[in-house]
Order: C-alpha cells, then sequence, then structure tokens
C-alpha cells in the first residue's frame, strides 16, 4: 500500500475515533439529573432531618429560610392539615400536624401566618423565582388511626384549607407573587367535599394563580388488592406516590390519564434518585431539600 | 418441586461422606475448587443501576465479590459492592455484602452506607461449568449517609426509617475461569 494512502487511513480512523468521542461527551454531558420542583416534606426540611419536628411552626421558619447560591432552597412547602375531632370538647380544631398529638398543636391559620409573612417579606420566596407553590395534605382521620370524617367534620377542615388559601392569596396579590395552591389528600371524602365547596368553585386560574388537586396514594399498591383506588377520588390534576412504591404500570396509567406525578419520600436514597431519574415528575416531597436542590444542579 | 430438590441437596450435603479414605485424606491443594469469574449484575428495580459489572474468586463454598457501576458516568452515581456469598446446600447460598453508594451532588459528593444480606440460588451451570446465573434477593439497611457538606444521618428508627429498609432482587450472569 503506498504510503500516502495509509497515512489516510490513519488520518480517518483518527476522525472516525474523535467524532465517537465528542458523540460521548456530548451524550454523556446531555445526561444531567431531571430538574422536578422541590416541595419541603411536612414543612420540615432544615438540616438534619428531625421527623419529630414535621408540621412544626419552629420547622416551617426554618425550612423558608434555607438558601442555597443566595436563593431559598425549596419551591414550596407540603404541610399537612389535621382536623382534631376531639379537640374544644368534640367541636373540633383544624391544626398544623401530622396526626393526633399528645400535646396541643399550632393552628392551620398559624402556619398561615408565617407563610404570608414569607411572601410580604422577601420579593425571590422560591428557588424557580416565578412560583411559590403550597401543597396541603388534608389528614384522613379525625383522631386515631382509622377514625373517619363525619360529613359536617369533612366541610369544616375542607373550609380551613380554603382558609389557608384566601390568607396567601392576599399576601401574594399584596406582594405580586405568583402562587399554586394543590389540594391533597389520601380520602376521597374531602377532595370530594372541596369540589362542592362554593369557596373553591370560584377559584379559576390565571397568570398568577393556580389551583390544582392531588390524589395521595398512602397505599403502596393502588391495584385490585389495594385499600385505595383512583376511581374514589373525584378527577384530579394530581396523583402523589411514594417513590419506592410506584411501579412503572401506575406509571404509564397515570401518564395515559394525563395526570401530573408527584413523589415523596422520607429519605433522598438510591431508590428515590432512580425513581425521580425513571419518571421524572413533576415535584418532589423531600425532607431533603437542600440534597435535593444539589443533586438537582449537579 | 422445587422444594423437594432443594430438601434432597440439604441431604446430600449432610450425609456421611461415600469418599474413600484415600481420597479423603487427598491434600487440599491438589483439589480443583477455585476459579475466577466476570459477569453483568443486573436487577430491575432502582436499587442500583440496573446494570453493573462483577467480578470475583470463587473458593469452595465461598465466593467473593466486586461490583463497580460504569453507568455512574452518566448520572454521578456509583455503587460500588462488596459481596461474599456461602454455599450451604448445592445450588444454594447466603449472601452479605457492603455497598458503598457515592452519589455526586452539586459542591460535593454524598456517600451513603447500606449493609446487604441475601439469599442466592444458582442454577446448573451451562458450557463445562464456565458460564452460570445467579438470582437473588437481598435487604439493603442504609446505616449513615455523610459527606458533601450535608449533616450526617444515620438509621435512627423515626418515621423516616423506612426508606432506610429497601428490598432488592437481582440476577448475575457470569464467565468462570477452569477450576484451579
Amino acid at each position: 500500500m503506498p504510503r500516502s494512502d495509509s497515512r489516510l487511513i490513519r488520518r480517518g480512523r483518527l476522525t472516525h475515533m474523535v467524532g465517537a468521542g465528542l458523540v460521548a461527551g456530548a451524550w454523556i454531558a446531555g445526561c444531567s439529573n431531571p430538574r422536578p420542583l422541590v416541595f419541603c416534606h411536612n414543612a420540615n426540611c432544615a438540616q438534619p432531618t428531625d421527623p419529630s419536628h414535621d408540621d412544626t411552626l419552629e420547622a416551617l421558619q426554618a425550612s423558608l429560610a434555607l438558601r442555597y447560591r443566595d436563593r431559598p432552597v425549596i419551591d414550596g412547602v407540603e404541610m399537612d392539615l389535621f382536623w382534631n375531632g376531639q379537640a374544644n370538647n368534640g367541636a373540633g380544631h383544624c391544626e398544623f400536624a401530622h396526626e393526633l398529638m399528645s400535646t396541643p398543636q399550632a393552628g392551620a391559620d398559624e402556619a398561615a401566618r408565617i407563610l404570608a409573612d414569607n411572601l410580604r417579606q422577601y420579593s425571590v420566596v422560591s428557588w424557580n423565582g416565578q412560583w411559590f407553590y403550597l401543597q396541603m395534605e388534608l389528614k384522613p382521620y379525625v383522631g386515631s388511626y382509622g377514625t373517619k370524617h363525619t360529613p359536617e367534620q369533612a366541610i369544616a377542615h375542607v373550609e380551613c384549607a380554603l382558609d389557608v388559601v384566601d390568607t396567601l392569596e392576599s399576601a401574594a396579590t399584596e406582594s405580586d407573587h405568583r402562587i399554586e395552591f394543590i389540594m391533597d389528600s389520601g380520602e376521597p371524602q374531602l377532595l370530594w367535599t372541596l369540589r362542592q365547596r362554593p369557596r373553591w368553585l370560584a377559584k379559576s386560574n390565571s397568570p398568577s394563580r393556580s389551583y390544582r388537586t392531588a390524589a395521595d396514594f398512602l397505599d403502596a399498591t393502588p391495584s385490585g388488592f389495594a385499600l385505595q383506588y383512583l376511581s374514589d377520588f373525584p378527577p384530579v390534576t394530581d396523583v402523589v406516590f411514594h417513590a419506592d412504591w410506584i411501579s412503572d404500570g401506575h406509571y404509564q396509567a397515570f401518564l395515559s390519564m394525563g395526570l401530573d406525578l408527584t413523589l415523596w419520600m422520607f429519605s433522598a436514597n438510591d431508590e428515590a434518585l432512580g425513581a425521580i431519574r425513571k419518571f421524572e415528575p413533576r415535584a418532589v416531597v423531600s425532607y431533603e431539600a437542600l440534597f435535593m436542590r444539589r443533586w438537582e444542579e449537579r | 418441586m422445587a422444594v423437594l430438590g432443594f430438601a434432597r441437596s440439604v441431604a446430600a450435603q449432610t450425609a456421611p461422606s461415600q469418599e474413600t479414605p484415600a481420597a479423603a485424606a487427598a491434600p487440599a491443594a491438589t483439589q480443583a475448587n477455585r476459579d475466577w469469574h466476570v459477569g453483568l449484575n443486573l436487577r430491575t428495580d432502582f436499587g442500583t443501576h440496573p446494570w453493573r459489572l462483577d467480578g470475583g474468586v470463587r473458593i469452595r463454598r465461598f465466593d467473593f465479590i466486586v461490583v463497580v457501576d460504569p453507568m455512574a458516568f452518566l448520572d454521578g452515581q456509583h455503587d460500588l459492592d462488596l459481596l461474599a456469598t456461602m454455599e450451604f446446600a448445592p445450588g444454594w447460598a447466603y449472601l452479605a455484602g457492603w455497598r458503598a453508594t457515592t452519589i455526586m451532588v452539586a459542591g460535593g459528593t454524598q456517600w451513603q452506607e447500606k449493609s446487604i444480606l441475601g439469599l442466592v440460588v444458582s442454577p446448573e451451570p451451562l458450557a463445562h461449568g464456565h458460564i452460570r446465573a445467579h438470582f437473588g434477593v437481598e435487604l439493603d439497611i442504609l446505616w449513615v449517609k455523610h459527606g458533601g457538606g450535608l449533616p450526617t444521618k444515620t438509621l435512627d428508627f423515626q418515621r423516616d426509617a423506612l426508606d432506610f429498609f429497601n428490598f432488592g432482587m437481582f440476577a448475575r450472569f457470569e464467565y468462570a475461569s477452569k477450576r484451579f
């Protein structure tokens, strides 16, 4: 073979190798992590994680104060509203709480005040800089596990959540913030009740307001063997699922119904991060907001 | 049938040896009961990336395995496993090990340390013992997360402990060397 030909072949091989390297490099560079919205789990994502501080005013304030690169770490807050059917001699009390506790819990109005003050105080209130999100989980029980709402309690619980919405809407209007409310529950009765309340029916999406409802799967298997069925819920915009419990079948079903997915987790572990990569949810609910933010920004 | 097969294999394992006294006295060094192996480590759950590479040495009833994770180049997350299995009956083995997970985050790296306990079943090998398959279940316990400028978090049996325990299923397919 003439010398010039072998040189040409070598040059061709080199070009192929460089080309393949560039393609591989571009591919790897393109494999950044998904960037779902990050919501603070149980209004408690200040580090270190301590679930005993779930749904407390102190944890809420500390979570709102979290900063990364001079911006709020979170996009929004997921907080629990619990209707304590035993409080006030059975008249009930709307609590900012995860469940029935032996000690008095703060009222939902107190949590709303802190969130409203945060909106008024800062011009940038979320990592995304555009919208602040409040996901309110209406807890399914009014006492110990399994104690369901009466129709009257369901109305009172939902009206309490709507009071929180009104408080934050006023603050958002004053401070020119955009805010989205996600009314979330694992108890279909509460979302059906919400759907019938005139105050909720009067809400409509606008460039600065958004209202959504979410079916919260507290159960690992929303299938024929499950305790929860999506068909029991009124039409919703979102489903909330634990990152370890969702299967590809669920995901495909939700996708086909046009539902947005939120994944919640107790701990940002291999399984949770794998589920986020695979399902690319709209939002994640995590205690470890700072870890999630830095993972997304890698 | 599988249960019967398992019972038979345990019986065979525990039955008195039929070896002649001369064979029993043969030095261990002359018995070919070691090999090295390399293979693929696969899973469909999210416990690690779906495929990784493993390699190891098998010595009598014990297998010592290292699993590395080439997919770390894609997303900055690496799961390194150090595993040991002990065959307690032909085709059945206990599994124990450690998984060090490295997760790249902006400005640092977090490590998550897990112990692994499991059970492995291995069907008859193919190609004169050179091609082997293993199927297993494992329980991973996340003991501690540390590094990356984030607070260290240990398993503390609060509400979030649920996510510190995970079950997984895996398959390993490997090429094994000639026994030596």
